[in-house]
C-alpha cells in the first residue's frame, strides 16, 4: 500500500511540475460567482417583471372583478388565468433556487424555506414596482409601438377576455331585460365594438341598478338561445376604463 | 517528524496556495488511504478506486484557489470527492444518481449530533462496514461519513450540501434499515 501511496503522491507531483495540472487562479472563482450572482439577480429580476406583468395584466383585463361573481365568475377567472405565466414563474423561481444553491447559506437551508423566501423577495419586488407605473409605460410605448419586443406582451394585456363572455365598457342603452355595453378599451381596434347582454328575472334583483352612460364590466354566458345571459356587473369609474 | 507532518491541512493548503507545490504531496500522503476507503463503497471495480482517487486529487489542486483556509479542510476534500465519485457512477450507469433530493426539501428537526458516543462504539462500525453494500447508496455515503470517516453532522452537511437536519433523518432511516439486518441490542448500543 506504501509503495502504492508513493506512486500515486510521485505521479500527481510530476504532473504538477511538468505543468499537467494548473491550479485555476482566484480571479476564476471570484468571477464564477460574480456570473451565478449576477444570473441569480437577472432571473429575479425577469420573475419579478414577470410576477408584475401578470397582476397588472389581470387587473386591467378586468379579470379580477370576476372573482366577486359568484362561481361562474370564479370559473371564468381560472379558465382565463395565464396558467403559462404562471408555470414560466414556477419554473424561474426553481431556476433561481437552484443558482442559490451555489451559496453556502442556501444549501444549509431546506428548499422549501428557500422557495419560500425567494417567493416573498420576488412578491415584495413586484409590490414595490407596482407602485411605481412600469407597466402602463411600457402597455403606452407598446400601444403606440415604440418597443417592438414589448408589442406582443403588452397588446392584449388590457383587454377583457370577451370570447370568456367578460365585456367593459359605457352601457349605451338599457331595457327590461338586457342592456346594450359598447366595449371600448381605447385602442381603436377590432374589440370595440356593442354587446347585449340579457337579464334573467332570477338576476334582475341582484343587480345594481343601471343606467346609460354607466360604466361598467360584466360576465355573461352564451346559452342555447343564442343570447348572452349576465351573471356579473361591476360599476366603473371612468378613471377606471383606462 | 518532518515540518509539514506537524502542521495542520490548512496551513500546508495555505503554502500550497502560495505556490509551494511539495507540500501538496503531504496532503496527498495524509488523504490518500481515507479517500481510497470512502471510494471503495461507490465504486466496486478495485481497479479503479486509484484513477478516481487520483482525479479527486487533481479536482482538489486544480481548484485549491478557491479553499478558504479559515475553514476546515477536510469536509472540502470530501465535498470534492463525493463530487468525483457521484460523476463517476453517473457516468458508468448513465443515470443522474439522486439529483433530486426530497430529503433536503423539507425541514427536518435537528437531531443532536451524537458523535463520541457513537463512534466508540467499534462493534457497530464493524457492522456498518459489513452491512453497507446492501443499502441504498445515499445511506451507505452518510453511514461511511459518520462512522467509518468520523466526521460530525455539520462536517457531513457540508460534504453532501445538505441540512443538518437531512443529515439526522437520513442516518436515522439508515440506521432504522440496519436495525432489520442486525441485532437490535447492537444498534442501541
Amino acid at each position: 500500500m506504501n509503495n502504492k501511496q508513493n506512486d500515486l503522491k510521485k505521479n500527481i507531483l510530476s504532473k504538477i511540475d511538468s505543468g499537467k495540472i494548473k491550479m485555476k487562479p482566484k480571479i476564476y472563482f471570484t468571477a464564477k460567482t460574480v456570473i451565478v450572482l449576477f444570473a441569480v439577480i437577472a432571473a429575479v429580476v425577469v420573475l419579478s417583471f414577470l410576477v408584475g406583468f401578470a397582476v397588472f395584466s389581470i387587473r386591467a383585463s378586468s379579470r379580477l372583478f370576476l372573482l366577486g361573481f359568484g362561481n361562474a365568475g370564479i370559473w371564468t377567472f381560472l379558465v382565463t388565468f395565464p396558467w403559462l405565466l404562471l408555470v414560466t414563474e414556477i419554473i424561474l423561481l426553481i431556476f433561481v433556487d437552484i443558482l442559490l444553491k451555489y451559496f453556502k447559506f442556501a444549501y444549509k437551508t431546506p428548499f422549501i424555506y428557500l422557495m419560500a423566501g425567494t417567493t416573498v423577495f420576488v412578491v415584495l419586488i413586484s409590490f414595490f414596482t407596482s407602485t411605481i407605473p412600469v407597466h402602463e409605460t411600457l402597455y403606452q410605448e407598446a400601444v403606440e409601438q415604440k418597443i417592438p419586443i414589448f408589442e406582443t406582451i403588452y397588446k392584449d394585456a388590457k383587454r377583457p377576455p370577451e370570447e370568456n363572455g367578460v365585456f367593459r365598457g359605457v352601457i349605451i342603452s338599457v331595457d327590461d331585460d338586457a342592456f346594450t355595453i359598447f366595449s371600448d378599451d381605447y385602442d381603436k381596434d377590432k374589440d370595440d365594438g356593442q354587446q347585449t347582454i340579457s337579464i334573467s328575472k332570477e338576476r334582475l334583483k341582484y343587480i345594481p341598478p343601471i343606467r346609460i352612460g354607466d360604466f361598467a364590466v360584466v360576465a355573461c354566458k352564451q346559452e342555447k338561445d343564442g343570447r348572452c345571459y349576465l351573471y356579473g356587473l361591476k360599476k366603473l369609474k371612468s378613471a377606471e376604463m383606462k | 517528524m518532518s515540518e509539514g507532518e506537524k502542521m495542520t491541512d490548512e496551513e500546508i493548503i495555505s503554502l500550497v496556495q502560495q505556490k509551494d507545490k511539495e507540500k501538496f504531496g503531504v496532503i496527498v500522503d495524509r488523504y490518500e488511504k481515507k479517500l481510497s476507503r470512502y471510494a471503495l463503497k461507490f465504486i466496486s471495480d478495485a481497479n479503479k478506486i486509484e484513477d478516481v482517487v487520483q482525479d479527486v486529487f487533481i479536482k482538489v489542486y486544480e481548484n485549491i484557489m478557491s479553499f478558504d483556509t479559515t475553514r476546515k479542510f477536510s469536509p472540502w476534500i470530501y465535498r470534492v470527492a463525493h463530487n468525483v465519485f457521484i460523476n463517476e457512477i453517473k457516468r458508468k450507469r448513465n443515470v443522474l444518481f439522486y439529483a433530486f433530493d426530497f430529503d433536503a426539501i423539507l425541514p427536518h428537526l435537528e437531531y443532536e449530533d451524537p458523535l463520541p458516543k457513537e463512534t466508540a462504539n467499534s462493534e457497530m462500525k464493524n457492522l456498518v462496514e459489513e452491512e453497507l453494500k446492501s443499502l441504498p447508496e445515499k445511506y451507505r455515503e452518510i453511514l461511511i461519513l459518520y462512522y467509518t470517516e468520523d466526521l460530525s453532522y455539520k462536517e457531513i452537511a457540508e460534504i453532501l450540501e445538505v441540512p443538518i437536519g437531512t443529515v439526522g433523518i437520513r442516518l436515522k432511516r439508515a440506521r432504522s434499515i440496519l436495525k432489520k439486518q442486525i441485532p437490535f441490542d447492537v444498534l442501541s448500543k
